[in-house]
């Protein structure tokens, strides 16, 4: 899953690496993504959510915190997938340095939570 | 709770919603006794997601024993476990009567309560021989009066089925605890003489070989015997089209009293029609062909099946008795 970047200034393109973009309803699933920030030694967070836009969150893995290396560094998000299922999602990363937000990301393809429903059965 | 004959093919149909639409989806419905045992499965069945209700088709083959399963049905989407669903109600697999070529369900929609085997003769079946020693058949000084066929026949009872000597021994014992006059032959031998006479026309080995029977639980009441519908399927059959060959399938039924009837009971019968194999099929035996009398109490059905290729068919008929088949009540 790739990431194009929506604004800011800083890294050109993170790639997201996830298993599959097909995701069971109310499941815990754990996104990580190598983040370079440069220079080293800033206070640095992170947050991936899904949502329809970049303004609705409905879910989301909250504020990561961690220190730039000034290198590509792996970042854990560990996400609860909505419930109920039947909606494609946007993914987003939202990077701050020192609490400032510095780059926002969208992945390329969405996030699928399916729903299935079964009636009864004839024979 | 579905009732199935065992080893029967059948196919469910399931209405499946999966959101959003354009996804690969599969399904699968299997029964077991528990949702890690598969007994019987359709396998995976795929179908892409129209976001929508859409009905989708599971054949299974029923499993061979029987007993009660659980049935289950997984789906998927794009190869992940996303919904797990356990049907309400059961399956049942219930006996079916087993013959090489086809196999025999069920009675007016009724599955059998079990199936097995019997002796082919029955009591029955002695009394219509001593009722050939009857006065009205036979008027000599030591003929059966009304009643004697009767109670000699329950007197033999189980010796139907023993040696032809033995049953010649009790017979005798049986026609002088009737009050039979005493048989004057010529050559002597009395009630000996007159049960080997009687016991000429009864085969004990012939009466002992074992024919299939399927039990009703309940039999059905009926005001008075009538023709009944049978379903069944085809297993082996040979049906082609081979030009020239013809194929009939006489179905007939014959009702068989419990008790000791004085008359037997009406006969039915039915052609049939060619069917492949596989798809369970419903007879309507219920051409009248043979007279009889209805007398309150129980009856057996007597069923037999002869099929005809041309001039042959032997081997693939049948003959099976139905216990308990139908109940005239007094009055």
């Amino acid at each position: 899953m790739e990431f194009k970047k929506v604004k800011g200034k800083g890294p050109t393109r993170i790639s997201l690496d996830m298993l599959d973009p097909i995701m069971v309803p109310g499941s815990p699933a754990s996104a990580a993504a190598p983040i370079t920030v440069s220079p080293a030694g800033m206070s640095c967070s992170a947050e991936l959510f899904l949502g329809p836009d970049e303004n609705t969150k409905v879910a989301t893995s909250g504020i990561r915190n961690f220190v730039s290396t000034g290198a590509p560094q792996s970042v854990s998000f560990p996400v609860t997938m909505p419930s109920p299922g039947g909606f494609a999602y946007h993914v987003y990363l939202d990077v701050y340095a020192n609490g400032y937000l510095i780059v926002a990301y969208i992945a390329t393809e969405d996030v699928i939570i399916p729903s299935g429903e079964v009636g009864p059965i004839t024979w | 709770m579905s009732e199935f004959a065992s080893g029967e093919s059948k196919t469910a149909v399931a209405p499946i919603t999966v959101k959003p639409s354009g996804l690969s989806c599969e399904t699968e419905l299997f029964l077991g006794p528990d949702d890690m045992t598969k007994v019987a499965t359709s396998g995976r069945i795929p179908f892409v997601s129209t976001g929508v209700s859409q009905a989708v088709h599971l054949p299974v083959v029923m499993p061979t024993a029987e007993g009660t399963y659980h049935v289950y049905l997984d789906l998927y989407v794009e190869g992940i476990l996303i919904g797990v669903y356990q049907a309400i109600e059961d399956v049942v697999i219930v006996p079916v009567l087993e013959f090489p070529h086809l196999n025999i369900l069920r009675v007016e929609g009724v599955p059998f309560s079990g199936v097995g085997v019997e002796p082919k003769g029955t009591l029955f079946d002695f009394l219509q021989v001593l009722n050939m020693y009857s006065c009205a058949n036979w008027p000599i000084a030591w003929c059966l009066t009304p009643g004697q066929p009767e109670a000699i026949a329950e007197c033999v009872g189980g010796a139907i089925y023993s040696s032809q000597s033995e049953l010649i021994a009790v017979l005798a014992t049986c026609l002088e605890q009737a009050g039979v006059p005493y048989p004057s032959y010529p050559q002597g031998g009395g009630y000996v003489t007159y049960a080997s006479s009687i016991a000429s026309h009864w085969s004990c080995d012939e009466a002992r070989q074992e024919v299939p029977v399927a039990y009703l639980a309940e039999p059905i009441t009926m005001s008075t015997l009538r023709g009944i519908s049978l379903t069944w399927v085809n297993k082996t059959i040979p049906w082609q089209q081979t030009p020239g060959i013809v194929y009939t399938m006489w179905w007939m039924l014959s009702y068989k009293p419990q008790f000791l009837a004085p008359m037997y009971g009406p006969g039915f019968r039915c052609l049939g029609v060619p069917v492949p194999p596989g798809e369970p099929c419903t007879v309507p035996i219920t051409e009248l062909w043979a007279q009889g009398y209805s007398y309150p109490g129980i009856y057996d059905g007597a069923v037999t099946l002869v099929i005809t290729i041309d001039s042959y068919g032997q081997g693939l008929g049948a003959y099976f008795r139905i216990k308990n088949l139908a109940e005239i009540k007094p009055g």
